[in-house]
C-alpha cells in the first residue's frame, strides 16, 4: 500500500465497473469481459510499478548483452573511422516494433553525436523516415552537437521488401559500416541483411519481435534482443526510472501469466479426468 | 510549445484508448473506427507521404551523380528507373482505352506498367529472394558448428527435423537409431571415464540389448516409435518448439502492450522529442 492515490483510484474504477456491470453493462460486450479485466489488471500492474519507480525506488534490471554491446559498436565504429548503419525495419510507423526500433534510434543517435561518428538511416517508409530524423535531431541537440546532424542522414529508399534488401546491401558493400543495427519489424530479408553484414565484418546487433525472423538474427548477428527485451531496449537505453518500472511490471505480469498457465493445467486436467471443477479453456478462450 | 507536445500526446492517448477500449463495446460507430476508419486514416496519411519519401530518394540520387560520389552509376540507374516508372504510371499506357483506361492499366496486360511490373521488378525481386537460398545454407553452416552443448544440441535437432520430414527419414529403421544412440553413449562415456574397457563394456552391452530386442521383436522399421525419425521430429517440432516459441510469443505480447500503454498514458514520450 505505498501508493495510497493509486489504490483510490483503482478502487474507484473497479467500483465503478461492477456498478456498470450489475446495471446492465450497456453497449459493453460482455463475451470480452476475462480479456477486459486482463487488460485492466496488467494496466495496473504496470502503472502501480511506473509509479514506484517515478517516487525513487530502485530496481535491479538484469544486463542484457545486446544493449551493452550497442556503445561498444559506436565505439569500434569510431575507432575505425566507419558509419554505423542503422536499420528500422520494413514496415510503417503503425506497428509497436517500428515505433520502437525509433526510440533505440534516438538513443544510438545520442551515442554517435556524443562519439563524433557518422550515422546511416535508410528507411522503407515515408512517415517512418520523418519520426526517425526527428529523432535523430533531438538526440544530436540534446548532444550539442546540432552542427553533426543533418536531414539526409535519414534517406528514404522504397516501400518494396526486396528493393530495400537491395538498397540496404548495396550501402554495406558499398560503405562497409564497422556496425548495423537492426531494430525493428522484419520478414524475409532479415537474413539477407544480416549475412551481408557478416560477410563485410561489421559487428551486428538485432532487436526484433517479429518471432520467425528471431532464429535468422540469432544466427547471423552477434548479438540478438529476443522479443520482450526489444520492448526493454529504451528503459535500458535511457535509465528512466518511469520506463524501468514499466519493465520491472513486465516481470510481474509475467510471472502471473506463469501462474494463471500453470493453475489452468491443473483445473483442465482435473476437468478433463474427473468432471471436478469447470471448463477453464471456455473462460479463458477470447471470443 | 502546446502545439508539438501536448496536443499530440492528447491525440495519441484519446485514439489510443479509443482502439483499446473500442474492442470491448458494441456501438456500430466506435466498431467501425476501430476496425476500418482508423486504419484507412492512417493509409490515406501515408499515401501523401510518399511523396516525401519520392523526393529524398530523387535528391540524394540526384545529388551523388552531380557530385559523382562513390557509386553514382548506380543512382543513374535509380533516378532512370524511377523516370520510367512515373512516366509508364501517368504519361504512357502504351495502349488504348479501350483496352484499359487510366488506373486499370497498372494491372492490364499488355501495358507498359503492367510490363515493367511483369519483366522487370517481379524477376528483380525474385532474385533478391532466391539468394535467401544461398544465404540460408551459409548461416545455417555458421549456426551447426559444433563450439559447445547448445550448438551440439542444435545441430542434432537440426539433422533429425530435416531428415525425418523428408521421405528417406521414413526408410530409416528406429533400430538403426537405437544403434547411433548406443555409439553416441559410448563416445560420452569414453569423454567422461577415460577408460577404453568402459567404453567398449558400455558400447557391446548396447549393442546386445539393441540386438537382442530386434530379434526378438522382428525388426520392426517404426518400432519402438520414440525411436524412429519422422514421430521425433514430429515431437521436437511440436512441444519443446512450440513452448518456446510460445514463451517468446508472451514476452512480445507483453512487451507490445507495455509500450502501447506507455503512449496511451504519455508516459513514453521519445516519439516527439525529449
Amino acid at each position: 500500500m505505498k501508493d495510497k492515490q493509486f489504490w483510490i483510484v483503482l478502487g474507484s474504477v473497479i467500483a465503478a465497473f461492477i456498478i456498470f456491470w450489475f446495471a446492465g453493462h450497456p453497449i459493453f460486450n460482455e463475451d470480452r469481459v476475462v480479456m477486459f479485466i486482463a487488460i485492466v489488471a496488467i494496466g495496473a500492474t504496470l502503472l502501480y510499478n511506473i509509479r514506484i519507480a517515478e517516487r525513487g525506488e530502485t530496481f535491479y534490471l538484469r544486463p542484457i548483452p545486446g544493449l551493452k554491446a550497442v556503445e561498444e559498436a559506436v565505439g569500434r565504429s569510431t575507432e575505425m573511422g566507419k558509419p554505423v548503419l542503422y536499420v528500422p525495419g520494413i514496415m510503417d510507423m503503425d506497428q509497436v516494433e517500428t515505433v520502437a526500433g525509433v526510440i533505440v534510434l534516438g538513443h544510438v543517435a545520442k551515442m554517435t553525436a556524443r562519439y563524433e561518428t557518422s550515422l546511416n538511416v535508410p528507411v522503407s517508409r515515408s512517415i517512418v523516415m520523418k519520426a526517425a530524423r526527428e529523432a535523430c535531431r533531438e538526440s544530436y541537440m540534446l548532444e550539442g552537437r546540432p552542427d553533426m546532424f543533418n536531414d539526409d542522414m535519414v534517406h528514404y529508399l522504397t516501400d518494396d521488401q526486396f528493393a530495400y534488401a537491395a538498397g540496404v546491401n548495396g550501402i554495406m558493400v558499398r560503405e562497409k559500416p564497422a556496425a548495423c543495427l537492426y531494430m525493428g519489424k522484419f520478414y524475409a530479408e532479415s537474413l539477407i541483411l544480416a549475412e551481408t553484414g557478416n560477410s563485410i565484418g561489421a559487428i551486428q546487433i538485432a532487436g526484433t519481435a517479429s518471432q520467425a525472423q528471431i532464429p535468422f538474427f540469432v544466427t547471423a548477428c552477434d548479438y540478438t534482443l529476443i522479443g520482450e527485451e526489444f520492448f526493454a531496449a529504451s528503459a535500458y537505453l535511457s535509465q528512466k526510472p518511469e520506463l524501468i518500472g514499466g519493465v520491472r511490471g513486465q516481470d510481474m505480469v509475467k510471472a502471473a501469466v506463469i501462474t494463471v498457465i500453470i493453475v489452468a493445467t491443473v483445473l483442465r486436467f482435473l476437468f478433463e479426468t474427473w468432471g471436478i471443477g469447470f471448463d477453464i479453456i471456455k473462460l479463458l478462450t477470447v471470443q | 510549445m502546446i502545439w508539438k507536445r501536448q496536443i499530440p500526446i492528447l491525440i495519441v492517448a484519446f485514439v489510443g484508448a479509443l482502439t483499446l477500449f473500442g474492442w470491448f463495446i458494441e456501438e456500430p460507430n466506435i466498431e467501425a473506427f476501430v476496425n476500418d476508419d482508423a486504419t484507412q486514416w492512417y493509409d490515406i496519411l501515408a499515401s501523401f507521404a510518399i511523396i516525401l519519401g519520392a523526393l529524398n530518394l530523387m535528391k540524394l540520387q540526384i545529388q551523388k551523380v552531380a557530385r559523382q560520389k562513390k557509386g553514382w552509376p548506380y543512382s543513374l540507374v535509380a533516378i532512370g528507373g524511377f523516370i520510367f516508372a512515373i512516366t509508364a504510371g501517368f504519361f504512357i499506357k502504351g495502349v488504348d482505352d479501350s483496352v484499359a483506361v487510366w488506373g486499370a492499366h497498372v494491372t492490364t496486360e499488355g501495358t507498359l506498367f503492367k510490363w515493367m511490373f511483369d519483366y522487370m521488378f517481379t524477376p528483380l525481386s525474385a532474385t533478391m529472394f532466391s539468394l535467401l537460398a544461398f544465404f540460408v545454407a551459409s548461416a545455417s553452416y555458421r549456426a551447426f558448428r559444433i563450439r559447445n552443448f547448445e550448438a551440439s544440441l542444435l545441430l542434432v535437432a537440426g539433422i533429425i527435423i530435416m531428415v525425418g520430414r523428408v521421405p528417406i527419414g521414413s526408410i530409416i529403421s528406429s533400430w538403426f537409431i537405437m544403434y547411433i544412440i548406443v555409439l553416441a553413449l559410448g563416445i560420452g562415456v569414453n569423454a567422461w571415464k577415460k577408460d577404453k574397457k568402459i567404453t567398449f563394456g558400455v558400447v557391446g552391452i548396447g549393442v546386445a540389448i539393441v540386438t537382442i530386442a530386434g530379434m526378438m521383436s522382428g525388426w520392426p522399421l517404426d518400432k519402438p516409435g520414440i525411436f524412429y525419425l519422422p514421430i521425433i521430429q514430429e515431437w521436437i517440432y511440436y512441444y519443446p518448439n512450440v513452448a518456446g516459441a510460445r514463451a517468446i510469443m508472451i514476452g512480445i505480447g507483453l512487451g507490445i502492450f507495455a509500450t502501447s500503454i506507455r503512449y496511451i498514458l504519455g508516459i513514453e514520450k521519445s516519439y516527439i522529442g525529449e
